[in-house]
């Protein structure tokens, strides 16, 4: 659960907030992308560096901090395994910090942009509304159908039951009192989400209009072309063989 | 016997706001205490301490003088146990029977079925034994979720919002049922918005707002208080305000149901 | 034209064998602030989605009568359409916003509608101001009071424009003090804007005082329909389950033991009358 805080929207008013959605994500594939493609331990400090400016930029660091310390396991294993396969502290590191870069962008990308907002520049760039929607309704019952699951895992460990006791097989079928009240509860959910959808006329015109729509600023196609252009170097870099000290050499 | 404790307990579910600062309260054996306060006042959160389910950030809580730290949530759920405000929250059994008996299977009762036979007699839910527990009304569901509880027989009951959803003749029928168990000596502590509930129900009141007890005292006592109502986001029960209107200042203690002030008035009046 | 007119409704979900509404029969007219009472399970909620054409559209089943909103029957309507004039708020706020943004939700209906960008925004800051929560247009619903919440999603109601709206136990989920306060809102509404105002409820003590009718629902069917004093002073009401205002059960009852009162709706008067019947003494223990 701690590890999701660093990917949940908080509201700001920074540069990086107002920016809009479609070049901030052209800007976190780049830096995915460049992340993934070249291994090499001062680089990725770059592009990890770069990427705490933003959050710092968005004031969320400390949703960041607090993900990766849920992460702390997931980066030991890497870190552990490297050191078995390579017996190199050197690239033990490299490995770590290029998982942290690359969960990195994902983070800063989803803590900065409101859920509304990402499903308006999806229907913006073609997607049906209905899909986009669909996308931002799952975003927005996420928590509240995970608070759910907590109430009735509380409600059953009240009554004895305790998840961590018993042999594998037995630890699964204890998860079904948690399941089975969470579910029917999700479903009646839906139910009553539909109604309160119908009786706004959801569905009564072929295309709905959009109060907000998204509108690119120069500073949006300013960060757009950084980003095409990191990412065009990227793939030229990948094919071209060229050595450049820092990146690759 | 059970005796509950909470030392200048403070809880924080993060993010900087804390929910609970610094309660302390005890509550005896055998006692019946209604905790009230507007939404997000930090009700819920002190009962979830009270049976271990939260451990507090600071301070202690205490049951039986162990701390609950000490104590994993099966241990203390035995003698403390707590009911659920949606009693769809913890349903999941096919039959009611079975629904009775998962706690007492949890704890490792050897008296499963005749302990199971005793909680259907005792919330009168016998004739649905083998049925659904969803297809009950929502009385009997609230029932029967208690009766999962008492089932183990815990010392104390803690039951978050009793009254929600239940019309007027489930509310009379849970009040009784709930001093059915006070008088068999079990401690009962309910999270409540409803005065007239609690005021049937309750002895003692402790009003919370925003994390900090502002009230802790006899509960007609409490609620002949406006002010102090009024911080904790709760209206006064309509005979509280009526007596009011009529010129008493201090009810006596139960007077506060509707028998008690149709007698007063028709014996003044007649004098 | 009558914004409702329920003609002789029985209807009964499919896979049920008992009807969940009996022969249900009432008018209400502009301007009217309808109560609807009853036990649990008494059929208000069915009730109410029968008034936007829920039921029978999105909750199939064996339907006989007919519910007609401003003369159009539901049954010949699509929800969507009827929505433009009956408006039906819920119990749970939670499951009525979907949106990260008050101002989204309640544009939401009115992009449904395809209203060009000016006249949805009009619509907004019109229902946000409304409802007293212009400051709030930005917030997620997370970061409401349940209270909060609710005013957003009666908002987002507004929004369709309906001169009907039906409140399902609006406050369910509020405390006693936001409880009090919708229904303050609830009644401004119904003033200031013309709105006429059927709310179900069973918090009568809160009630009772602002509604010009009051309907009696147990099993399906109407058992009481009439002026507020003389239905909540029916001995019905005890016999069914419902909770008539304290101060209105305590009236009644002092009227058994022979004392000259009339029946009450608030606290406030039925002090007025004991005040009479006490004839200047006093009750206080205090008095010298």
């Amino acid at each position: 659960m701690m590890a999701l805080e660093g990917f949940r929207f908080r509201r700001g008013e920074s540069f990086i907030h107002r920016s809009d959605p479609r070049a901030k994500f052209l800007l976190s594939f780049a830096f995915m992308a460049m992340a993934i493609a070249f291994v090499k331990l001062k680089f990725l400090l770059l592009i990890l560096a770069l990427q705490l400016a933003i959050l710092a930029n968005g004031r969320c660091l400390k949703d960041w901090i607090r993900s990766l310390k849920g992460l702390v396991p997931l980066i030991a294993l890497i870190f552990a395994a490297q050191v078995l396969v390579s017996w190199s502290w050197v690239s033990a590191l490299t490995y770590s910090v290029r998982f942290v870069a690359v969960t990195s962008t994902m983070s800063w990308f989803l803590l900065t942009t409101s859920p509304d907002d990402l499903g308006l520049s999806l229907e913006q760039v073609g997607l049906p509304s209905d899909i986009s929607f669909a996308f931002t309704m799952a975003i927005r019952f996420v928590p509240v159908i995970s608070y759910e699951f907590q109430s009735v895992y509380d409600a059953q460990r009240s009554r004895g039951l305790e998840l961590e006791k018993g042999s594998f097989v037995q630890r699964i079928r204890k998860y079904v009192p948690i399941i089975v009240p969470v579910f029917i509860e999700t479903i009646r959910r839906t139910y009553e989400i539909a109604d309160a959808m119908e009786v706004r006329a959801f569905g009564a015109k072929p295309k709905r209009t959009r109060l907000n729509v998204l509108v690119m600023r120069p500073s949006d196609w300013a960060i757009s072309l950084v980003a095409v252009l990191l990412l065009l170097g990227t793939v030229f870099l990948q094919l071209s063989n060229a050595k450049v000290p820092w990146i690759n050499a | 016997m059970v005796e509950i404790e909470a030392k200048d307990a403070w809880f924080s579910y993060g993010r900087g706001v804390d929910a609970l600062r610094g309660v302390s309260l005890r509550i005896e054996s055998g006692e019946r205490v209604a905790i009230m306060g507007e939404n997000g006042a930090g009700k819920t959160t002190l009962v979830k301490l009270f049976n271990g389910l939260l451990k507090p950030t600071r301070g202690e809580v205490l049951v039986d003088n162990v701390s609950t730290r000490n104590s994993s949530v099966a241990q203390i759920s035995r003698k403390v146990g707590m009911v659920f405000q949606k009693p769809e929250n913890q349903f999941f059994a096919e039959t009611v029977e079975e629904e009775i008996a998962f706690g007492l299977r949890n704890f490792g009762f050897k008296d499963v079925s005749k302990r199971v036979d005793e909680a259907l007699a005792f919330a009168s839910l016998e004739k649905y034994r083998g049925k659904s527990p969803f297809s009950l009304s929502g009385g009997e569901k609230k029932r029967l979720a208690i009766a999962s509880v008492m089932a183990w027989e815990p010392e104390a009951l803690l039951i978050d919002e009793p009254t929600i959803g239940q019309d007027l003749s489930q509310k009379v029928r849970l009040a009784a049922f709930l001093k059915e168990i006070s008088s068999r000596g079990k401690t009962v502590v309910m999270v409540t918005h409803d005065v007239d509930f609690a005021a049937e129900t309750c002895e003692r009141a402790v009003l919370l707002s925003k994390g900090v007890v502002i009230g802790d005292d006899k509960i007609e006592r409490i609620f002949s208080d406006a002010e102090l109502m009024g911080r904790a986001s709760l209206l006064q029960p309509s005979m509280a305000r009526l007596l009011e209107l009529l010129g008493v200042d201090k009810p006596a203690p139960g007077l506060l149901g509707i028998g008690e002030v149709e007698k007063l008035i028709a014996g003044t009046a007649k004098r | 034209m009558l914004p409702l007119n329920v003609k002789n409704l029985t209807f009964t979900y499919e896979g049920n064998d008992f009807p969940s509404l009996v022969d249900v029969s009432m008018k209400v007219e502009e301007g009217e602030f309808v109560l609807v009472t009853g036990p649990s399970g008494c059929g208000k909620s069915t009730l109410c989605k029968s008034f936007v054409g829920l039921v029978p559209h999105s909750y199939p089943g064996k339907m006989e009568g007919d519910v007609e909103v401003f003369g159009f029957s539901v049954k010949e309507k699509p929800v969507s359409e009827i929505a433009t004039r009956a408006g039906l708020v819920f119990q749970d706020p939670e499951n009525q916003l979907f949106t990260l943004s008050v101002e989204n939700d309640v544009a939401f209906g009115p992009e449904n509608l395809a209203l060009p960008r000016d006249a949805i925004r009009e619509r907004v800051d019109w229902s946000i101001g409304a409802v007293r929560i212009a400051d709030l247009r930005h917030r997620a619903p997370f970061e409401l009071s349940g209270g909060q919440q609710q005013r957003a999603a009666i908002a987002s109601i507004l929004a369709m424009k309906p001169t009907l709206m039906i409140f399902d136990e609006p406050t369910a989920f509020l405390d006693p003090a936001s409880a009090k306060s919708l229904f303050e809102l609830i009644y401004s509404l119904k003033k200031e804007l013309g709105i006429t105002v059927v709310l179900v409820e069973h918090r009568l003590d809160m009630v009772a005082a602002l509604a010009s009718r009051v309907v009696v629902l147990d099993g399906g069917r109407v058992v009481l329909d009439g002026d507020p004093r003389e239905v909540l002073s029916n001995k019905v009401l005890e016999r069914i389950g419902v909770g008539a205002p304290a101060a209105t059960r305590l009236c009644m009852r002092l009227r058994e033991r022979g004392f000259g009162l009339e029946a009450p709706i608030s606290v406030e008067e039925a002090a007025k009358e004991i005040l009479k019947v006490l004839g200047g003494t006093s009750l206080g223990r205090d008095r010298g």
